[in-house]
């Protein structure tokens, strides 16, 4: 244990910056029990990149300097002066550090040992603010890098997106703007690549020819390959800086359908090329691959591997740094394909017209909400003005094919092949509006999941009337908005009176939170009563909140807050279900499992849960 | 300039682990005058370890005059619950082991200790005390020529160091030790041992 007189001169000078300044003498001295002061001359390096913390840093005197790692972009950097802390979220959150640490000038620093500060995190008040702060504001600014280093999972040396950089291999084979095609061609053949481009005097890309651009581009085309490669390659390219990282190029390519990015350094130079099998050495599948695999899945065992392929890329995605909300869209956007290529051959073999039929989804599918394990809700609409005719083959072989390819079928029977839910327009309107005018406990069950419909396949207008129709009656009847929030409120967000995280159930001996149950779904349903009585079609939560911001039904601020929280909430409840620490309660959480950011983060959201609950409440006291 | 901190256990038969030592006196005669106060800090590769300090107040060095108080801020209640000087010591020669000494004038602090030892009766304890020392008050002006300090306090407002305390002995073995830091980083890798120190030391005396 340090003296008091060896660690007051210390305070003296930290005394006047937070969290230092609001600490008894007692809490510092316990703070600095196992301190060691070293100096660093300029230049050196204090922390790696990519690396545990083991130690807590406070800067004394001189200034420190942060970087990214990978960049040497002075837009990333930060700069520490004395009085200030690093790496406060790699050790709460235990994971690797983010930014590489050295000294700009001549610095002196305090150092205590990891362990040590999170003790006291937790246990001294006036630092535990300081983190929460601090951690709302990592939140706020770096809510992809901590979704990248989710991935890490503790190893330190996968953690971070890439930067494109590092992912460069060799140099770019080039050609000037008056090659010809042959050059290229013959550059490709000669260096077995994939690609070629052509750039200005300044090495600065002016298009690219790829290999998949030969066929129909210039043999089917017929362009002799004495003519200019300018007049085939493809114009302008796309391309990132070095510094951008590789999930940017995945969104990149899958939003555009590129295949090849160049990377160019800050003044637009050619570093080199990054295909999307580069990219994506770092995973199995790719996103518009499997999107084109399930176009042309010919089997259902096909479509099965498809399926897995889709979880599996899910997985890479989130441990590549894509936000959690993006995330589900993606999984979302695949299962609806999935349905859909399945809905195409099934159909048929039933002689069912997809013009007369809509095969809708409900739930978190009809929401875009759908995490990795989800089974499924559907049902079917069908065209009043045919003949009444038997779908239910139909509907169960439908549901029967799903179930294989890893949607399990629904417990409550939520599936087009109950003959309850598959039904003619007019058989819908009447039972949403016995649900809308009546409001009985069931009814508010099914409203919460109908209600959030979704035209798959088939006609969509049938999806749309009845869309429309729901919107109508429910905002006209105040009595059934009024049951369906209390509905809403039902469900309290799982803080107890201190305002600390509370466990819902315990499972094995350990105390655990159902985050979908306490977490996902304050959001949601409250989020589905105010799109319902303001007349806001969208089904997704976060889109729902968005246009409830720009209808100014909710304030900006509070719609932000609110979707931060549940974008997090999503996050965690997706590495929850791919730890998969409890196989019956896919979406439970240990609370000694939660590392101490996670924690910090998650009574945060839950606090979040409970401000857009009580704004439910005052609309419908 | 090599990074001093990524230097391992150095590879001098004393070891990584140095002290740094200051006390606070009555007055400038070993004979006559007595220790006050006894701070000190450890040194381990360059980095000093709080956690491996020493601090005693004396009680029995007798009541300090007014103006003793005022120079080392020492209240009498604090000198009421020290330790005595026998007890000092022996604290200090336990914690020390055989780690070499690190100070600013440090041939007064040592002749001090000594001389106390001596009084108690402890001769091998006092001439084993009065082993492996350097004086940065030599060192320092040797290795900054350019700087014009001759106080500790000069050295310190000269490098900004981050201990603003004075005449209390820890602060000033942490001034000291911090002192030594920027020394050590100043020389080339295979002059920052011990021995080499030494050496710079007897050689600037020569001079």
């Amino acid at each position: 244990m340090a003296t008091a007189a060896a660690v007051e001169p210390y305070l003296d000078l930290l005394r006047t910056h937070e969290p230092f300044s609001g600490m008894t003498h007692a809490e510092c001295m316990r703070l600095f029990a196992h301190a060691r002061v070293s100096y660093h001359a300029p230049g050196e390096t204090l922390l790696e990149a990519n690396v545990r913390a083991r130690e807590c840093w406070i800067v004394l005197s001189g200034r420190v300097r942060g970087d990214r790692s990978g960049g040497e972009s002075g837009a990333l950097a930060l700069e520490l002066v004395a009085g200030e802390m690093f790496p406060v979220g790699a050790i709460l959150t235990g994971r690797p550090t983010i930014s590489r640490f050295s000294a700009e000038d001549e610095v002196f620093a305090l150092r205590l040992p990891a362990e040590d500060f999170v003790t006291c995190s937790r246990e001294i008040p006036v630092l535990s603010d300081f983190c929460d702060k601090r951690l709302t504001f990592l939140l706020e600014r770096s809510q992809k890098a901590l979704a990248a280093s989710y991935a890490a999972e503790g190893t330190a040396e996968q953690a971070i997106p890439k930067p494109l950089g590092s992912l460069v291999r060799r140099r770019p084979i080039t050609v000037g703007p008056e090659a010809t095609i042959e050059d290229a061609l013959r550059l490709m053949q000669q260096y077995a690549i994939g690609s070629v481009v052509a750039v200005d005097g300044e090495r600065r890309p002016l298009a690219i020819l790829t290999e998949r651009d030969v066929v129909p581009r210039i043999v089917l085309a017929q362009v002799p390959i004495t003519r200019p490669l300018l007049e085939v390659a493809s114009q302008p390219v796309a391309s990132l800086t070095t510094e951008h990282t590789a999930t940017d190029a995945a969104l990149l390519m899958a939003e555009r359908g590129f295949r090849h990015i160049a990377v160019v350094d800050r003044d637009g130079r050619l570093e080199g090329v990054v295909s999307e099998r580069d990219l994506f050495a770092l995973q199995r599948h790719t996103l518009t691959g499997l999107s084109g695999a399930i176009k042309r899945a010919e089997t259902l065992g096909q479509l099965v591997v498809c399926a897995n392929d889709a979880r599996q890329l899910a997985k890479n995605l989130v441990a590549q740094g894509v936000q959690p909300l993006t995330m589900t869209r993606f999984v979302s956007r695949l299962n609806d394909q999935i349905v859909q290529r399945l809905l195409d051959w099934v159909a048929p073999r039933h002689a069912i017209d997809p013009a007369q039929v809509c095969w809708i989804a409900l739930g978190s599918e009809g929401r875009h909400e759908q995490t990795i394990s989800t089974d499924q809700d559907n049902a079917l609409i069908l065209d009043d003005r045919e003949a009444p005719r038997d779908v239910a083959a139909f509907a169960r072989e439908m549901n029967d094919a799903l179930d294989q390819c890893g949607f399990p079928l629904c417990k409550g029977n939520i599936m087009a092949s109950n003959p309850e839910l598959a039904l003619p327009l007019a058989g819908w309107r009447e039972k949403f509006a016995l649900w809308i005018d009546r409001g009985s406990p069931q009814a508010l069950l099914s409203a919460n999941i109908f209600f959030d419909l979704r035209p798959l396949w088939g006609c969509h207008a049938l999806a749309e009337a009845l869309r429309a129709d729901v919107l109508e009656r429910a905002a006209a009847t105040p009595r059934f908005l009024k049951q369906l929030a209390d509905n809403a409120l039902e469900t309290e967000p799982p803080l107890n009176w201190l305002g600390n995280l509370a466990s819902t159930e315990d499972i094995d001996g350990r105390q655990v939170i159902d985050l979908k149950r306490y977490g996902i779904r304050p959001f949601v349903d409250a989020a589905r009563v105010l799109a319902l009585a303001h007349r806001v079609a969208a089904t997704n939560t976060v889109e729902r909140l968005e246009r409830l911001g720009e209808a100014k039904v909710l304030r900006a601020d509070e719609v932000r807050q609110w979707v931060d929280a549940f974008g997090f909430l999503q996050g965690l409840r997706l590495r929850v279900q791919q730890g998969a620490a409890f196989p019956s309660a896919p979406n439970a959480v240990a609370l000694d499992a939660l590392s101490p950011m996670d924690a910090r983060i998650l009574k945060e959201c839950f606090r979040q849960a409970r401000k857009l609950q009580q704004r439910l409440r005052s609309d419908y006291p | 300039m090599l990074p001093f901190l990524r230097r391992r256990a150095s590879p001098e038969v004393s070891g990584p682990r140095w002290i740094a030592l200051d006390l606070e006196t009555t007055g400038l005669e070993p004979k006559s005058d007595r220790i006050v106060e006894i701070g000190g800090v450890a040194i381990i590769d360059g980095v000093i370890d709080l956690a491996d300090s020493l601090h005693r107040v004396i009680a029995d060095s007798g009541r300090l005059t007014a103006e003793n108080r005022v120079l080392h801020g020492i209240s009498a209640a604090e000198q009421y619950d020290g330790s005595t000087l026998s007890e000092g010591l022996d604290a200090l020669i336990a914690w020390r082991q055989s780690a070499p000494l690190v100070g600013f004038h440090t041939r007064f602090d040592v002749t001090f200790i000594a001389a106390a030892l001596g009084r108690l009766g402890s001769k091998d304890a006092a001439q084993a005390f009065e082993r492996d020392f350097i004086d940065l008050a030599v060192i320092a002006p040797a290795v900054f020529p350019d700087i014009p300090a001759r106080s500790l306090k000069d050295w310190s407002r000269a490098f900004g160091l981050p201990v603003r305390k004075q005449h209390r002995a820890t602060a000033d073995a942490l001034a000291t030790a911090h002192l030594l830091q920027r020394i050590l980083a100043r020389l080339p890798a295979e002059e920052r041992s011990f021995a080499a120190l030494q050496a710079l030391e007897r050689r600037r005396r020569w001079l």
